[in-house]
């Protein structure tokens, strides 16, 4: 098995992260495997089409596009100092970066692990409305497109999220 | 030498009608316009591949927040590298569904979820009758068969690779077979299967 016989399990995203450097170092020194690749890829991505297809939920689209989501009621509670402390001690970070356009608006997470039974749910702030963003997991880092305007929140929620905050407020951050 | 060119979802001009105004672009003018910010793009290349997207990530992931943040974080590549794509050569639609993927089997990874269990209650979308759904059943119903004609051994190399996330040296483990042996059955089951599907008529663009 040579490097260029690799080329499937590269497709396939098969291959440990040493080799997949290894085989996109060899990409680009090697025009033949490149033009070898792309009909496998497609080929590996045909794959895509053999499950059924579920509609995805419609919130999705708003949070891929970024528009205004679905609004419900926000009651933040009280303390987020105290939570923030707790993270920062657990090496939590927390930036928002700001650039053009919604998309590069951005959240980068470091979050320790969650307790059991819960997950870290991200939460758009308008007013008084939270929209669901989607969760966070431990560790690594998480970014979302943050509407225009937006604030965004972190709640610690039961594993599965909730469709409204109810957990504690642990981070709180404003965009614009 | 057989080439696969094209598994792009077709729409009707009614469909594309029923639209936005960007319904009639090529997948390439769309990633163009995403590169220069116009989000009204993104939606539109969102509304043709997130179904498929969303589809591919729930049968790696098996877990519905999971699929979505899959999806979410490729599409937030796609608008942020739209511009680089567009000087390679490659088709948009191709590209898109391997950063859904790539995205998918990093979580799953991470997770350390159990894969390639299998996934409950999908339930299948309830049949209307759109040319969509015809396409898309006409498209499994393809790639199902080409999947069939595999020998074994090779279908379920690509199989667990592609669905359940493994890597080839966790195959090797599982599958109780050498790395090599692992190896060659995925490269000659990758092969034949691209060359089923360019016989099954998958090698042309269509109009």
């Amino acid at each position: 098995m040579t490097v260029h016989e690799q080329a499937a399990g590269f497709v396939l995203d098969a291959l440990g992260p040493d080799e997949a450097r290894e085989f996109e170092h060899h990409l680009r020194l090697c025009p033949d495997c490149e033009e070898e690749l792309e009909p496998l890829r497609v080929a590996a991505v045909a794959l895509a089409f053999a499950g059924e297809l579920p509609l995805p939920r419609q919130e999705l689209r708003r949070r891929v596009v970024g528009g205004e989501g679905v609004a419900v009621p926000f009651r933040p509670r009280r303390a987020p100092l105290v939570a923030a402390a707790t993270l920062a001690a657990a090496c939590a970070a927390l930036a928002v970066g700001l650039g053009r356009g919604a998309h590069d608006r951005r959240l980068a997470l470091q979050l320790p692990p969650a307790p059991a039974g819960k997950v870290y749910e991200i939460w758009f702030l308008r007013g008084t409305r939270a929209v669901p963003a989607g969760f966070a997991h431990a560790g690594r880092n998480v970014v979302r497109h943050v509407p225009r305007g937006a604030a965004v929140a972190v709640t610690l929620e039961p594993r599965g999220g909730s469709r409204r905050p109810t957990g504690r407020l642990l981070l709180r951050a404003e965009t614009a | 030498m057989f080439t696969v060119r094209d598994f792009t979802p077709r729409q009707t001009d009614v469909e594309r009608g029923a639209r936005g105004r960007l319904a009639h672009l090529s997948d390439e003018a769309l990633l163009a316009l995403a590169s220069r910010s116009d989000e009204s793009a993104l939606g539109e290349l969102y509304d043709r591949y997130g179904r498929v997207a969303y589809g591919l990530a729930l049968r790696v992931v098996r877990d519905r927040a999971l699929a979505e943040d899959a999806v979410q974080e490729a599409f937030l590549a796609v608008w942020r590298s739209a511009g680089a794509f567009l000087a390679e050569q490659g088709k948009p639609s191709t590209w898109i569904l391997t950063l859904v993927h790539r995205r998918a089997v990093d979580l799953v990874r991470r997770e350390e979820r159990r894969r390639a269990d299998p996934l409950e209650d999908v339930e299948p979308p309830t049949g209307e009758a759109t040319d969509e759904e015809a396409w898309l059943r006409a498209q499994r119903q393809v790639v199902q068969e080409a999947l069939r004609k595999l020998p074994p051994e090779q279908r379920e190399a690509i199989e667990l690779a592609y669905y359940g996330g493994f890597t080839q040296s966790e195959l090797a483990e599982k599958l109780g077979q050498p790395l090599g042996t692992i190896k060659s059955r995925m490269f000659a089951g990758l092969k034949r299967l691209r060359e089923l599907l360019a016989e099954a008529g998958l090698e042309v663009d269509a109009p």
